[in-house]
């Protein structure tokens, strides 16, 4: 073949200038591989960067050490209030996803055949900005949502996207996560959440939450020293999960009923004279409202719905009022009211109202309201918020007790399929498979005129998307700072690790500037991301390259100080026995037993969701290092008590087919003694549909297709565990 | 130097290239030189980049149905048009997609290949990558940075080895082509499992693995010389 310019093309920069003297350069890969391997040991180009993982919301920090551009190792920052020197497993596996071959490498548009091309950014921000138009002309700004699973820079600019467009309805994943609990608790004390002070209590109560599943490190470390100073801890779940290898006990409880256990605790803090009067006195409103509306809530009155025995939850309160104040039930977090019934937000009520009875509240090993760091206000004008949309977050009138600073985003799906909601954005958010039902949210969301889905790999949600734009991974991006609370405030930085893997990738702080540049709206994102961190980290008497150095800083100035009584920021400046926006909203003044929406027929189980050590999310499944540990140790498997699978002629490791009107699947079982009786637990992560997803994909049961569509009254969760299931041998 | 040209060819096929430089690459007496000089590569007896041939080494010319089935043959007479090139390379040479068949060998090589409790199939910038991006800068070249994700890119394995060729170093490129391109069978099981046509692509790969085969003969004597270098 005869050389000529075309044929002597060539993609490597230089070539023309390579010499035959350039020989001694070559070397062959077994030679490479040996040099490369004692490099790597000396760690001579080593570069250590302070992070934040994304596995899950906990952001922990962490120190990545890179050589030769290589992510090679990590190590928890001790400074890092959530990583207290540790990375979880997941931590370490999720670090993967940079490499992975699943990712998403270019933007993505689906043609008329419904199949995915790639095409240029330009292509796909034009032609976005110009349906975002139609639908802003045709409909208005409120007929455009954003639903995101917030993260640093996410939380600032996908929302202030969405706000430039001038809609209201920005959403985050918290109707299938913890809506419910925080916006219950809100309701009784004026805040969302507290810290437990584990570490320091005489006796915690946790409800639905594992430490050893949902790992945080610097909780699992608490649990520890709890357990080793003598704290009585006590987990009330269905399944014996993970942490209770520090327990004092396990109480295993019908699902849904953790409100009958706490109201009939209650009643017997208050039968008794056992609760702290004063406190109550002190602080509380409508407590004799309460009490008078718990009367006949005994503990054998709740025995019959928990299946707690009567005399064990009379024990409990008993051990509770002894304890007290250096005791209290735990928060939880999504668990077992976050957003999984139809009584969610009214357990969250009356789980604070509980610790209220205990006046626990900011004693040592009790209940503690501690602050967040924050930043102050930006005096720049680049950075002045856009103009106020008109109108309200779409659901607001439908649930008024869901927090505004998260909405119901799987109303924004209802009224996606309704056909109000015409364009919807994602971001971080795998709102299709996690959310709710599947099947009703793919038909949902279908019918939009617009969806847009940034992520790193393909997702459920991303199938059913118009345009995907590929986001670089957490490693290969820097993000906002993330001010965070707890006994001392702090702030913390995710820093690039790594340079961008994929070059036609981008941050989510970058597609959201150009996108709405796109839109018309530009000029509220006249900055750089540097520019906002650093002017934020100003305010609070840092700087971005003083914070990069260290990756955490904490305020020990304004830590938490015991004994101070908190400021309840409620309407009433009380603690709320009684509320009266839950009355306004249909739901009693004060929190009363509230059944399940879902009670088994005869031979159906009640189903229950969570998380497992090494896995959490959707996104964690499609790492081979985490799966190849689920595989091992077959963590995808449905639990089914010892004594329900010998009734069915069960046993461990049986095919079994678990159905009910939703959905059929099939999948070996795990037979133990771990589970309640009556109960199906099914891991909450797996079962992924996306054959992108080469890892994940059929791997496993997915419990949300057991799920019906439905939202919680006036709070406005997804109600994630209401549904039962049945299950038998395939072939019986 | 043909057999340079050759190379180079086959990396474009399978990398980025303008619609000029496809449309000048494909024009008939263009292509028919490149399949020509890619069948004598096919069958001469001979190391990489030799010129000429004994009369000795000579076989009967064997046509290149001998390597490539009749559709796969059909698909190299008739290159693709620049638009099916770009919109092929749309859909599959696209990451994260259904039909991802993205041509680099860190994805098609297993992550950890000791290790058969660790799953197969690696990710972006596996040992392949860093290995080829070392090569490369000790050669004085670049890796471009629509390749900086896979510098062990088919496209870029391929054009190194027209370079290597163009600069006499006919024994690394050898050594290169012997030990680089064995993930190719599995890449092709890719190609093969699409729903759509990819017989161009697949024909290509075959005339890869054809090439590498018949250059087994000398692949030892140019690794040995090439594995006491040092890199640069």
């Amino acid at each position: 073949m005869s050389e000529n310019a075309i044929t002597r093309r060539s993609f490597l920069a230089g070539s023309a200038g390579v010499a035959a003297a350039a020989a001694v350069g070559f070397t062959s890969f077994g030679a490479w591989q040996q040099a490369h391997a004692e490099e790597e040991a000396g760690e001579g180009r080593t570069e250590a960067v302070h992070t934040l993982c994304n596995a899950c919301s906990s952001k922990c920090g962490y120190t990545a050490y890179v050589v030769d551009g290589k992510l090679t190792k990590l190590i928890g920052d001790p400074q890092n209030p959530n990583a207290s020197g540790h990375l979880c497993a997941r931590g370490y596996g999720y670090s993967q996803i940079a490499y992975s071959k699943d990712r998403l490498t270019d933007p993505l548009k689906k043609n008329a055949q419904g199949r995915f091309e790639a095409i240029s950014w330009d292509q796909a921000y034009a032609e976005i900005a110009e349906k975002v138009s139609e639908i802003i002309e045709k409909d208005g700004p409120g007929a455009l949502a954003l639903v995101q699973d917030p993260r640093p820079s996410g939380s600032y600019y996908a929302k202030r996207f969405m706000t430039a467009l001038g809609s209201p309805n920005s959403y985050t994943h918290g109707a299938a996560c913890n809506l419910s609990k925080v916006s219950g608790i809100t309701q009784a004390i004026g805040a969302g959440d507290w810290v437990s002070d584990v570490e320091n209590s005489r006796m915690t109560m946790f409800i639905g939450r594992s430490y050893c599943d949902g790992i945080r490190p610097s909780q699992v470390a608490a649990l520890e020293r709890a357990y080793e100073n003598g704290s009585r801890l006590v987990m009330v779940d269905p399944r014996c999960n993970n942490s209770t290898v520090f327990a004092t006990e396990w109480v295993p409880i019908t699902p849904g009923t953790d409100l009958a256990l706490v109201l009939a605790m209650s009643n017997v803090l208050i039968k008794n004279h056992l609760y702290d009067a004063d406190f109550v006195a002190a602080n509380g409103v409508g407590f004799d409202e309460w009490a008078e509306a718990i009367s006949g809530c005994t503990p054998a009155w709740a025995e019959q719905i928990t299946g707690v025995p009567a005399d064990t939850i009379e024990r409990l309160a008993a051990e509770f009022a002894e304890a007290a104040p250096a005791a209290s039930i735990e928060p939880s977090w999504r668990g077992a009211y976050g957003c999984a019934y139809a009584n969610s937000g009214e357990t969250a009520r009356a789980v604070a109202l509980f610790n209220t009875l205990l006046g626990c509240w900011n004693q040592p090993g009790g209940a503690l309201l501690t602050s967040s760091a924050a930043a102050g206000k930006l005096d720049d004008p680049r950075f002045a918020a856009p103009p106020k949309p008109e109108g309200t977050l779409l659901g607001t009138a439908e649930y008024p007790l869901a927090a505004a600073s998260m909405g119901s985003a799987v109303f924004a799906g209802e009224m996606a399929k309704a056909g109000v909601l015409k364009g919807m954005f994602f971001y971080n958010s795998n709102m299709a498979a996690g959310y709710s039902n599947p099947a009703y949210l793919a038909e949902a969301l279908s019918n939009l005129e617009l969806m847009v889905v940034c992520d790193v790999q393909m997702s459920e949600t991303a199938l059913l998307a118009d345009y995907v734009l590929p986001e670089t991974s957490y490693l290969e991006r820097a993000e906002l700072p993330e001010f965070g609370g707890g006994k001392v405030p702090y702030v913390a930085l995710r820093s690039q690790v790594l340079d961008v893997i994929h070059p036609n990738t981008k941050s989510c702080d970058q597609i959201f500037t150009e996108l709405a540049e796109a839109c018309g709206v530009g000029e509220y994102f006249a900055f750089t991301q540097e520019e906002l961190a650093d002017a934020q980290l100003k305010t609070v008497g840092l700087d971005l390259d003083s914070l990069r150095l260290v990756g955490t800083v904490q305020f020990p100035e304004k830590a938490f100080a015991y004994g101070a009584a908190p400021k309840w920021n409620t309407p009433t400046k009380k603690v709320q026995f009684t509320s009266e926006a839950c009355a306004k909203a249909g739901l009693s003044a004060s929190p009363v037993w509230v059944e399940p929406q879902t009670v088994p027929e005869d031979g159906a189980f009640r189903l229950v969701g969570g998380k497992e050590a090494i896995m959490t999310h959707t996104q964690t499944a499609n790492i081979p290092e985490l799966m190849n540990i689920a595989e091992q140790y077959g963590l995808d498997r449905p639990w089914i008590s010892a004594a329900d699978a010998a009734a069915l002629g069960i046993e461990d490791n049986d095919e079994c087919v678990v159905e009910n009107e939703q959905h059929s699947g099939t999948s070996k079982v795990r037979v133990t003694e771990r589970i309640a009786p009556g109960v199906v637990y099914i891991p909450s992560h797996f079962g992924c549909s996306v054959p992108e997803q080469h890892t994940a994909y059929g791997f496993g049961l997915r419990i949300m297709d057991y799920v019906p569509f439905h939202i919680e009254p006036a709070y406005g969760s997804a109600m994630t565990q209401e549904a039962t299931v049945k299950i038998k041998k395939v072939g019986a | 130097m043909e057999d340079a040209a050759v190379f180079s060819t086959l990396a474009q096929c399978f990398g980025p290239v303008g619609e000029d430089e496809w449309n000048e690459l494909t024009e008939s007496a263009q292509w028919s030189d490149f399949l020509a000089g890619a069948r004598r590569l096919l069958q001469d007896n001979r190391p990489l980049g030799a010129d000429g041939q004994r009369l000795s080494d000579l076989r009967a010319r064997l046509p290149l149905q001998e390597f490539l089935s009749a559709r796969e043959l059909s698909a190299l007479f008739a290159p693709p048009s620049y638009q099916e090139k770009s919109d092929f390379a749309a859909r599959h040479f696209t990451g994260g997609l259904p039909d991802s068949v993205v041509p680099v060998e860190s994805l098609h090589r297993p992550a950890h290949p000791t290790d058969p409790g660790v799953p197969a199939g690696g990710g972006y910038l596996g040992d392949a990558a860093l290995y080829v991006r070392d090569v490369t800068d000790g050669l004085g070249l670049e890796v471009p940075p629509a390749f900086a994700a896979c510098p062990d890119h088919l496209a870029l394995e391929l054009d190194l080895v027209a370079v290597l060729l163009r600069s006499g170093m006919e024994g690394p490129a050898l050594a290169f082509l012997a030990e680089r391109f064995g993930w190719l069978t599995a890449y092709r099981a890719r190609l093969l499992g699409l729903d759509e046509d990819a017989s161009f692509y697949i024909g290509l790969v075959d005339l890869i693995m054809g090439i590498v085969a018949q250059q087994e003969p000398f692949e030892e004597g140019a690794l040995n010389g090439c594995a006491m270098d040092s890199v640069a």
